[in-house]
């Protein structure tokens, strides 16, 4: 027994006389002491918290090689390996702080993200859904943020000088060729998907990625839920109409389906309208998607949606002085499928198809005209991220554009173009260093209509100039396509060009943004011609050109007031362009100098009611007064309109009840978008007007939802 | 000879063992302990730092995470600022997974989950305040069909309906029979293992006599 005590004893000595002490302090890279830091040797109890000073001191039996780590909220992991020798040591150590969406430089220079998952979100699909002056419309919500125009009897999106064709819509990546229902002259038409079957959109009012062409201004950009989180049912019943939705989930699976049916038709005889309806607007759609977990990381999504839309007017022809009666019909599918995954631990993969099609029967005058579109694409994109530094992106997709226009008038004519446009782009991502983000891609698309290899360089970077501030700037060039109103007379016409530079600045502090943005944008080889509709191909050119520039500014704040939200975007704009049948160079008709937007938003808490207020203005817009000298010389009033909406919650027999209010222009301003002139000058040689003014002065709609 | 050498091998092999199991128990007591009487934030992170330490040492254990978790939640819940919130919150996220790895069928994993969303509201409420309520609920739902005996289920529920208005299903009525029940569990709620969650009891009575 006596030398089990002896092994004993030896160990206890041992024990004692390994024990050493590891002290020293611990700092970040400016030379602050990181407090609270914890400080150990891997894989065993040993180690401590260090002090106000940054000071630490552990003691440790362990011996030969160690690794000692240090660690702290906000910071890398920093790991040393020691010899453990029984001597007394003392260390200095520095931590690097850790690259998160928080702390590091962020390409932001012309983005406005909208999530629900990303931290740096501006706006959420949520406040997109609340924006009172946009009933629902994801373009109405991004007309509240700055850089875009408010041109009411249009209803898509102008931005920063352009013309409504120069915005692109993508959802999941694809584009979505047929975004807007289609329109009658005058009256503002409003996007087909609602804004809840988004988790994520995206903005971005230039220099955006060199994933994204065909714009020469804007993209919005759309990702859908993910799975549903459960199963539901909803039904809601509108004063325009009726909606019903279900969701199933299963464990890595969901099924989401809804209908709308929508008609104008009660909605015309509560509110008084200026439009001679023949037919009211009607409006069905009809979405199914489905989600389904791929292994560990992939994620399979399919989206399906049908629409229709169908309305009759007279319209009041005032520059020919005629009543005619317009009748349109529109039908659009829409299917996308996509799937997102990790190929292994450095390369993500993304992938999609996706198919629009869109039917448009209008008669005007008792003359039909069938127009057809139709866009299929295929499209792949790969991520590398061997290192944490350095992001490569590249990727390509395949476009083919069908259309085809039946006129009939006296005889039948028939168009068809078919465009085949196959594009590639890399683009790479450096994080210099957590202060600093370089961006950095080009894009190459080739036409089999324009015949032509188009390449669009885009570059952006980003410095972060404090905790919660920072500088960014982009540059880019862009391409667009004719539209086919021109291409089918002339279809040897050349892209439309644009180059952007954008200099930006954030403040972001917890739930408070402030941004300031100055840009300018110089337009090339726009489309130009003497005669709309002429059919003699010599009428078209390249020729035109135009520039934009100006300055644009956000500021939003969540905490100042408890349950308040805030934003107040305000863009001011300098453009003017020579394109279509412009005789000089001049203001665009959508073009307002200063536009403003105030949303706010306020939760009652003990009402369990939500209401929302927004002002928007908008300066005078020109139009082309004929009885004045100088092309686009005349100036309307400017634009105000205050919108609200009240949105309450309850529970009524276990259900959930939504009653849901949005009033448009409430004080019922008399809002002019621009004249239309006659055509021949009356006797006293003055050319008469009329003014475009909204359809209905004021407007309410009222939906009851339960959900089971 | 041979049996000494016999008891001498199974003496140096146990010492280590049997030290290891009581070192790891002795330091959870203790910093659980101090966790108890922690003050505040400073005092939350110092507990946190100590339950990491050994979770790294102790990787098949899912105390040690749960515990390093727990109090980073509880220091965020005081911590005035959004982003050093939303810092503290991704962290102790990141440590409940570790846990959730180990024992993903743990009823006290999913009431932690259901505890950490609130404070994530706190950072944006009008932002965060409906998706992450729908989380919560979920995460309490998983929590009671993996044990309906876990007392910090009704207790958390009942907090949350208390602060819900009646028209949303909340209230004062409403929540005060799930204290109730959470009281009686409570009380019957017993767990041989002495490093098993025991926090809640306190705060459910402390409701208890408000409502009565």
């Amino acid at each position: 027994m006596r030398f089990i005590h002896i092994i004993l004893f030896l160990f206890l000595v041992m024990d004692v006389a390994a024990q050493q002490t590891i002290s020293g302090t611990i700092s970040d890279r400016k030379g602050n002491p990181v407090m609270n830091a914890n400080i150990y040797f891997e894989g065993s109890y040993d180690g401590t918290t260090s002090d106000a000073e940054g000071s630490f001191a552990l003691t440790t039996n362990l011996t030969g090689k160690q690794l000692l780590v240090a660690s702290f909220i906000g910071y890398q992991r920093y790991t040393r390996e020691l010899l453990l020798d029984r001597k007394d040591t003392a260390i200095v150590i520095v931590m690097k702080e850790q690259m998160s969406e928080i702390n590091e430089a962020a390409i932001t220079a012309g983005i406005f993200s909208a999530s629900d998952k990303k931290k740096s979100a501006t706006l959420t699909s949520f406040d997109i859904a609340t924006t009172a002056s946009a009933m629902g419309d994801i373009y109405g919500a991004y007309a509240t943020m700055p850089g875009s125009q408010k041109v009411g009897e249009e209803g898509m999106l102008f931005v920063r000088g352009g013309d409504s064709y120069e915005t692109k819509t993508y959802m999941d990546g694809m584009l979505v060729q047929s975004p807007f229902f289609s329109k009658m002259p005058d009256i503002p038409t409003r996007g087909r998907y609602s804004p809840l079957l988004f988790s994520e959109t995206l903005f971005s009012t230039g220099g955006y990625s060199a994933e994204f062409g065909q714009a020469l201004s804007s993209i919005v950009d759309l990702t859908t839920n993910d799975l549903e989180p459960d199963d539901k049912t909803s039904v809601s019943i509108m004063t325009v109409g009726a909606n019903a939705s279900m969701a199933r989930r299963w464990e890595n699976s969901s099924l989401a389906l809804s209908g709308l049916y929508a008609n104008n038709a009660l909605h015309h005889k509560l509110f008084k309208q200026t439009v001679d309806w023949i037919k009211d607007p009607v409006m069905g759609d009809g979405t199914l998607m489905y989600r389904k977990r791929v292994g560990e990381t992939g994620l399979l999504k399919a989206f399906c949606s049908y629409n229709y839309n169908a309305m009759q007017m007279n319209y009041d022809n005032f520059e020919e002085g005629t009543l005619d009666e317009i009748q349109m019909i529109n039908h659009t599918l829409y299917a996308n499928t996509s799937y997102t995954g990790e190929l292994d631990e450095k390369w993500l993969v993304r992938s999609g198809i996706a198919y629009n099609k869109n039917f448009e029967n209008i008669t005007y005058k008792g003359d039909p005209v069938h127009t057809t579109n139709s866009a299929s694409q295929f499209k792949l994109v790969l991520t590398n991220l061997t290192t944490k530094k350095m992001k490569i992106r590249m990727g390509g997709d395949v476009i083919l554009e069908q259309y085809g226009q039946q006129i009939k008038v006296d005889s039948t004519i028939r168009l068809d173009l078919t465009n085949l446009q196959p594009s590639l782009f890399l683009e790479s991502e450096l994080k210099l260093s957590s202060k600093f983000a370089l961006r950095m891609g080009a894009r190459a698309e080739y036409g089999s209509l324009l015949e032509k290899l188009d390449l669009s360089p885009r570059f952006s970077a980003a410095y972060k100039t404090g905790t919660h501030s920072q500088v960014s700037l982009a540059y880019g060039k862009f391409h667009q396509k004719p539209g086919y109103d021109y291409l089918k007379m002339a279809p040897w016409l050349t892209a439309e060009k644009s180059d952007h530079y954008i200099l930006n600045f954030q403040y972001k502090k917890n739930t408070r943004i402030f941004r300031i943005e100055a840009y300018m944008k110089q337009y090339n080889e726009l489309v130009k011609f003497s005669e709309q509709y002429s059919t003699d191909p010599s009428n078209y050119n390249n020729n035109g050109s135009g520039y934009a520039r100006g300055l644009d500014l956000f500021w939003r704040d969540r905490e100042t007031v408890k349950g308040l939200d805030y934003w107040i975007s305000y863009s001011y704009l300098d453009t003017k362009r020579d394109y279509k049948d412009y005789p000089a160079r001049a203001v665009p008709g959508y073009a307002s100098a200063h536009n403003l937007s105030l949303v706010c938003k306020y939760f009652f808490t003990r009402l369990n009611t939500f209401g929302g207020l927004t002002y928007s203005f908008a300066g005078p817009r020109p139009y082309d007064d004929k009885n004045s000298s100088e092309f686009m010389n005349g100036r309307t009033k400017a634009y105000n309109d205050i919108s609200m909406n009240i949105t309450y919650v309850t529970q009524l027999f276990k259900y959930d009840f939504i009653i849901h209010m949005n009033i448009t222009n409430l004080f019922g301003f008399k809002n002019v978008y621009g004249y239309n002139y006659s055509s021949t000058p009356g006797e006293d040689g003055i050319y008469a007007s009329q003014s475009i003014i909204p359809s209905i002065g004021r407007q309410a709609v009222l939906l009851v939802l339960i959900s089971f | 000879m041979k049996k000494i050498s016999l008891l001498l091998t199974i003496i140096l092999v146990s010492i280590p063992s049997f030290s290891q199991d009581n070192t790891y128990l002795s330091a959870m007591l203790n910093t659980i302990e101090l966790m108890d009487t922690a003050s505040g934030g400073d005092d939350y992170l110092q507990c946190a730092n100590q339950f990491e330490r050994i979770a790294t040492a102790e990787k098949s254990q899912w105390f040690p995470y749960y515990y390093a978790s727990y109090s980073l939640v509880l220091m965020s819940f005081d911590e005035p600022d959004g982003n050093q919130k939303d810092l503290l919150l991704d962290r102790a996220q990141l440590l409940l997974d570790s846990a959730f790895i180990i024992v993903p069928e743990e009823s006290e994993l999913h009431v932690l989950q259901a505890f950490l969303y609130p404070s994530r509201i706190l950072v944006d409420p009008m932002g965060r305040g409906m998706l992450y309520m729908e989380k919560m609920f979920a995460s309490l739902e998983t929590a009671k069909a993996l044990n309906p005996d876990n007392p910090r289920t009704y207790f958390l529920e009942g907090i949350n309906k208390l602060n819900l208005p009646p028209s949303m299903g909340g209230g004062p009525e409403v929540a005060k029979p799930l204290f109730i029940k959470a009281d009686a569990k409570f009380k019957t709620f017993h767990h041989e293992n002495p490093m098993w969650p025991d926090w809640g009891e306190d705060a459910n009575s402390a409701e208890l006599d408000k409502l009565q």
